[in-house]
């Protein structure tokens, strides 16, 4: 099989089905390669998920067994602390990388939680700090790119609210395309209590003051003017991990329902290495292998868009783009240190989203200079992250050999109250957390597996120990039972003591920086358009890209940099057809050219941004 | 977290989906892994058989009251699968009426999963299996205090302000768009 596309994106999650639907719109060819499988609708997922009784997140996806990927469950803790993982990861540690993710068509997006906030301008200057480094870009420059990736997401939020509570500069009468999602009752009592009321974080010279916000969703709320078509609002399944059963929640698939007739998607075909020319450095196109043979496409742009640790892992197995032997370096996550209890009356958990408010107070100040920042988010459903389900709880009160009425009240009590907390830390880029190819290990197509050397620094620490501290001034305030524990074990795997105190740690699958975005070639893989410095026509988008990730979930920031990027992409392509010489290439049985308009006889204005 | 046991039994259970309230004490004669069943699990097999029995003796385990249970609609498919077990005691009966599931089996159904009792414990559905409306999570949960200011206090600090737009949007189940 073989053809010319104007664009090749490899992975059709989040950056790869928003790059893939912009170009498409302006007339480009562009050809998909999904490497997992297309999964069954929304409300059949839902239901075979709750048949199977639960389960990892990602246990509710299709898995080809050519297209691994890691999941939560591959990681044991030692009973003597220290941890053990299977699976797609090799783990080298001195700490397990937490987080798992999905190959599958819609990506981990699929299975994403649905929040949206965005970065604050100060994460965007890490370096200054001296954690990290600095973007090459401001919040400014990106902030257009915010507005168009909320337009396209879908975001529900009060732009009011993200000004003054969180700091967050935007345009005078902005307004986000749905009005905010409502507040849960847990929200709505921690802020009776909280709000106004100050702690003291270790760290920081004076006393944080409380304010609990609400959180930017990627989810229908009602729409900011009556009558805008938005979809079917949140109608509270409290399902948004692992599926929406209501379709409220964004996944890249409604962007794929948007793509033009010249988007074409491949599934299961998994890319296997970027092809480049070895003395201009162009990208020529991409080998992947589907249906046990090799497969070669061509195009005049190769987007890679397939995960942070999968972008840098085809890097390597291609040899490209590593002149600063950058590639695979500062791999970065999200850790979330998590703290639970009970609540003094019953607050009615599993209801509505995961988490709809937070406190952000955390998230920026001169504190920034002595401990990761951390941002707190309120979590809805009870002890779900950090314990387990209720079912597992019932489980264990039924062996305990509880019976009866006194069974019924005491989960019922017990469950009822329950509520948790979600410290969710920067992570500065470190090129010692990195990712490469395992010498040893294979995939079943034969291709090497990616390894990991994942470590938390002193700056993490001390932000676990702000954290925690913090977290004990807020269960006071509350009246709330403490329940916190790491036991050393098989469900902490991500654990570790810091000056004489244990801290547990899950991974938020926010995986960043492992095609570090810069201002040089020397110390960076991508330009400020996540174009690779070695290969002009050769893009790396995604979180790979991302020098810090902040303290905000990073799916919006993702999705504001591929549309930037794709405005760049198309004049890239514009260029590439106004000079003669490029255009070489002979139409082959596959173009389908004279299906599209001419993109170069198009407009060459960029996209509008809202 | 192990999202799929042995998923044997359950197309045993399956199987005995026409069976009606047949009973399967047959099987009990002559097999071995009954060693560890006392006399009282042998006499209770037997009452087990009858449907009535089997809601009086699931009503006194669970805490739940006969109507109750049988408002789950599960009543029948919980029946079926205990006829479907040999050994059978207190704890696993308990378990399929609170999880939906035999210990350490799947649910027999989503729908056994979804009326599960532990859910009922403090009045909610399991994730995805109810719809109950947009707005609905910011209701107080049954057994709350009534407000006692839960709501008021957006009303009496106008300066903060920041969760007003929020918190003046109530919740109408079923609003369609």
């Amino acid at each position: 099989m073989s053809g010319r596309w104007d664009a090749v994106v490899v992975g059709a999650g989040f950056a790869g089905s928003l790059v893939a639907h912009r170009l498409g719109a302006q007339g480009w060819r562009v050809l998909v390669l999904e490497a997992g499988r297309t999964a069954r609708p929304g409300p059949e997922t839902a239901t075979a998920y709750r048949a199977a009784g639960g389960g990892p997140p990602t246990s509710a996806y299709p898995h080809s067994p050519d297209a691994p990927s890691p999941d939560v469950g591959d990681l044991t803790g030692h009973p003597d602390g220290g941890f053990t993982a299977t699976g797609h990861l090799r783990q080298h540690g001195p700490l397990p990388y937490a987080s798992g993710y999905l190959r599958a068509n819609g990506g981990t997006g699929l299975a994403w939680t649905g929040l949206t906030p965005r970065m604050h301008p100060e994460d965007f200057r890490t370096g200054d700090l001296g954690r990290g480094r600095n973007w090459p870009i401001d919040y400014h420059d990106l902030e257009p790119h915010y507005r168009a990736a909320e337009q396209e997401l879908g975001v529900a939020a009060d732009a009011e609210e993200q000004r003054t509570a969180v700091g967050l500069p935007m345009p005078e009468g902005y307004a986000f395309p749905m009005r905010a999602i409502p507040a849960s009752y847990l929200d709505r009592q921690l802020a009776g209590a909280l709000d106004g009321r100050a702690v003291h974080d270790p760290a920081m010279p004076g006393p944080a003051r409380l304010a609990v916000t609400g959180t930017p969703h990627a989810r229908n709320g009602l729409p900011t003017r009556p009558g805008d078509p938005v979809g079917p609002p949140c109608a509270g399944s409290a399902s948004c991990v692992p599926v929406c059963p209501t379709g409220a929640k964004y996944t890249p698939l409604r962007t794929q329902a948007r793509w033009a007739a010249g988007v074409e998607l491949r599934t299961e075909a998994v890319a296997a290495r970027i092809l480049a020319d070895p003395v201009t450095g162009r990208a020529t196109g991409v080998e992947y292998l589907a249906g046990g043979a090799t497969h070669r496409v061509d195009a005049d742009l190769v987007v890679l868009a397939a995960h942070a640790v999968e972008n840098a892992r085809l890097l390597l197995l291609s040899g490209l783009a590593n002149r600063s032997d950058q590639v695979g370096r500062n791999l970065m996550d999200h850790p979330a240190l998590l703290t639970w209890g009970l609540m003094p009356r019953p607050v009615g958990p599993y209801r509505g989203p995961g988490s709809t408010s937070g406190l952000e107070a955390f998230r920026f100040g001169p504190a920034r200079a002595r401990r990761a920042p951390f941002r707190i988010e309120i979590g809805n459903w009870g002890w779900a992250w950090a314990g387990g389900p209720p079912e597992a709880e019932a489980a264990e009160l039924i062996t305990a050999g509880l019976r009866g009425k006194e069974l019924r009240d005491r989960l019922g009590d017990w469950l009822g109250r329950q509520f948790s907390l979600q410290f969710e830390l920067e992570q500065p880029a470190d090129p010692a957390n990195r990712v490469t190819l395992d010498p040893d290990r294979r995939d079943p197509l034969g291709l090497p597996l990616p390894a990991v050397h994942y470590d938390l620094d002193e700056y993490v620490r001390e932000g676990m120990a702000s954290a925690r501290a913090v977290s004990d001034q807020l269960f006071a305030l509350l009246g709330a039972e403490d329940h916190t524990g790491y036991p050393a074990g098989p469900r902490w795997p991500g654990r570790l003591e810091h000056r004489g105190t244990a801290y547990g740690y899950r991974g938020a699958g926010h995986a960043g920086g492992t095609h570090i975005m810069g201002d040089s070639p020397a110390t960076s893989v991508v330009d400020p358009w996540q174009r690779c410095w070695d290969h002009p026509n050769l893009y790396a988008v995604g979180c790979g890209s991302m020098p810090s990730l902040g303290t905000s979930n990073p799916s919006l920031t993702m999705a504001a940099l591929a549309l930037r990027s794709a405005e760049r992409m198309h004049q890239d392509l514009l260029e590439l057809r106004r000079l003669p010489t490029v255009t070489v290439a002979a139409p082959s049985a596959t173009d389908r050219s004279t299906d599209v308009p001419s993109p170069a006889a198009r407009s060459t204005a960029l996209p509008e941004t809202p | 977290m192990s999202a799929t046991d042995d998923p044997t039994d359950r197309t045993a259970v399956a199987e005995l989906d026409d069976a009606g309230g047949t009973s399967d004490t047959g099987h009990l004669g002559g097999t071995s892994d009954t060693g560890d069943l006392d006399d009282t699990d042998l006499c209770e097999l037997d009452e087990l058989a009858d449907l009535d029995e089997f809601l009086r003796v699931c009503a006194e385990l669970t805490g739940f009251d006969e109507p109750e249970l049988l408002a789950t609609g599960m009543a029948h498919e919980h029946h079926r699968t205990t006829l479907a077990h040999r050994v059978r005691d207190d704890h696993a009966l308990v378990h399929l009426w609170y999880v939906g599931a035999w210990p350490g089996e799947a649910p027999s159904s989503a729908r056994a999963h979804d009326q599960g009792l532990v859910w009922r414990t403090f009045h909610t559905d399991p994730p995805g299996a109810a719809a109950p409306g947009h707005g609905s999570w910011a209701e107080p949960p049954r057994g709350a205090e009534p407000a006692r200011g839960a709501e008021a206090p957006r009303g009496a600090e106008p300066a903060r302000g920041s969760e007003m737009p929020r918190g003046a949007e109530p919740a109408r189940a079923g609003e369609q768009w």
